[in-house]
């Protein structure tokens, strides 16, 4: 069985069906990029996997355990949801770092409040309060050291104290990534992450999603870049009009393709010269 | 001279007590309001816009009025003493003003914001307390002094019940009988409070201008 596997995704607003049932699946440490023209449903669909809205129908599965199925609704509280999320990262097209905080503290806040919940629910229980002190300061020096060691990989541990206003747009969705990984998800996803940047920023942050690919990371990224596609994807999908039109390895994709959709999409893509 | 001083202060006394205890408790309650008036709850939100409505809509001064004279025409109470009466009209008043601030500046903060302390896993009031609050305070700096220095100057409408506040003293005890000055005297005692006002709001909003929001 696929480490995630979604099946028959319905997605409504409204009167209008942006999502008219997608499945796919994905093994571990694989890329997926999903491409299509705009309202084919792209963002929708990864704001599904993430919790941000709620399918009309479909279930999804990730590593064995059933995140939700529509088809057997139960209610869940919102700290369930909360836990379901926590399985996938989201890297967003506007950055949305929290402006207030500096590079390094977007990165530890989230994972510093999660250890903070877990201390409360120890103190519960556990007696000893000298201990659970120091559990908590080695737990939170293991967060610092982990952010920091992000903000490395991402490039920017000479921003770590620089405030979001401070940084270009690539600098700051390299944070974005950073921060999302801090939390360790299993599943990354990026929704159009290159979309607001300038075309010279695209290059450095691609290098960087590109850096991340190994047997280990599992991402779905949403995009327009079609280069960047060809080269880090394992598995394409083509979205148009709600549906999965066209599936395959970058090769079929781009050399290949069978449906007259996916055939003008890319014509059209060759010719935004206007030639 | 003196003495007249030492009046005008225990008026101003009575002035800044009206101020801070409006300030401590519309505050929170303008909070309050606000998050009533954004409730997906239908019949709470316009039972609130309805208040927010009635309070705008109608003078201060005739709330003054109101909150004074009706519990004891009305029902027969004994009444309020008339400062707590200044009070609490000014505390509904301004809460309502406040509410009205506060919303306009939580639904300014892009989605974006939320969304991203959604899949950070952090719960709603920990993204309202660690990411919405500042910035919301940021952006209502400018439009919250405004309202607060007019405040300061508001308070003078509590006269109209004989609330001791400065400009009662004022007039009641100088100017009625002739004497002119005690009047520009207790408008630099305004002047001087809404100048150090000015100063604090200025250091907020310097302090907050550290980041872009």
């Amino acid at each position: 069985m696929a480490y995630l596997e979604l099946k028959n995704i319905k997605k409504s607003f409204g009167k209008t069906e942006v999502l008219k049932g997608i499945d796919f699946s994905l093994n571990k440490g694989e890329v997926l990029t999903i491409i299509g023209s705009s309202g084919s449903g792209k963002t929708t669909l990864l704001r599904c996997i993430n919790f941000l809205e709620s399918p009309n129908d479909g279930s999804l599965v990730l590593d064995g355990e059933t995140l939700f199925d529509m088809q057997n609704p139960i209610k869940m509280t919102d700290k369930e949801i909360r836990e379901k999320r926590l399985n996938f990262g989201l890297v967003f097209q506007s950055f949305n770092l929290f402006p207030q905080y500096s590079v390094f503290k977007n990165l530890t806040l989230a994972p510093t409040l999660l250890l903070k919940e877990q201390l409360k629910k120890l103190k519960k229980t556990e007696k000893n309060k000298e201990k659970l002190k120091e559990w908590f300061n080695s737990e939170r020096e293991i967060i610092r050291k982990n952010c920091l060691k992000l903000l490395e990989k991402v490039g920017l541990e000479e921003k770590s104290y620089a405030y979001p206003c401070e940084l270009s747009g690539g600098q700051c969705q390299r944070v974005a990534i950073a921060r999302a990984l801090a939390l360790n998800p299993k599943i990354l996803c990026f929704d159009e992450p290159t979309s607001a940047l300038d075309p010279e920023l695209t290059g450095e942050v691609l290098k960087v999603i590109k850096s991340l690919k190994n047997k280990d990371t599992t991402m779905i990224i949403v995009t327009h870049e079609m280069d960047f596609a060809k080269k880090v994807s394992d598995k394409i999908i083509f979205m148009s009009n709600g549906v999965i039109a066209e599936e395959g390895a970058p090769k079929d994709i781009f050399e290949n393709p069978k449906t007259n959709e996916l055939k003008n999409f890319l014509s059209n893509l060759s010719n935004k010269d206007g030639e | 001279m003196w003495n007249i001083t030492l009046n005008l202060l225990s008026g101003f006394g009575v002035t800044c007590l009206i101020f801070i205890l409006t300030l401590v408790f519309a505050l929170p309650l303008g909070l309050l309001i606000a998050f009533g008036g954004m409730s997906s709850f239908k019949p709470l939100s316009y039972l609130i816009k309805t208040i927010v409505w009635v309070v705008r809509g109608t003078p201060l001064m005739l709330q003054v009025m109101v909150v004074f004279y009706a519990p004891a025409f009305l029902l027969g109470w004994s009444g309020l003493q008339c400062t707590a009466a200044t009070v609490v009209a000014f505390v509904i008043n301004y809460a309502c003003y406040f509410s009205e601030i506060y919303r306009g500046g939580i639904q300014s903060i892009t989605k974006g914001q939320y969304e991203a302390g959604q899949v950070l896993g952090m719960t709603k009031s920990q993204i309202f307390s660690k990411v919405v609050l500042l910035q919301v305070i940021k952006r209502i700096i400018a439009p919250m002094s405004n309202e607060i220095i007019t405040l300061v100057k508001d308070t003078s409408l509590a006269r109209v019940i004989a609330t001791e506040e400065i400009l009662f003293v004022a007039f009641n005890r100088y100017v009625s009988k002739g004497i002119i000055w005690p009047l520009f005297y207790s408008g630099a005692f305004y002047l001087l409070f809404v100048g150090i006002l000015t100063i604090i709001f200025n250091k907020l909003e310097k302090k907050l201008s550290y980041f872009k929001a």
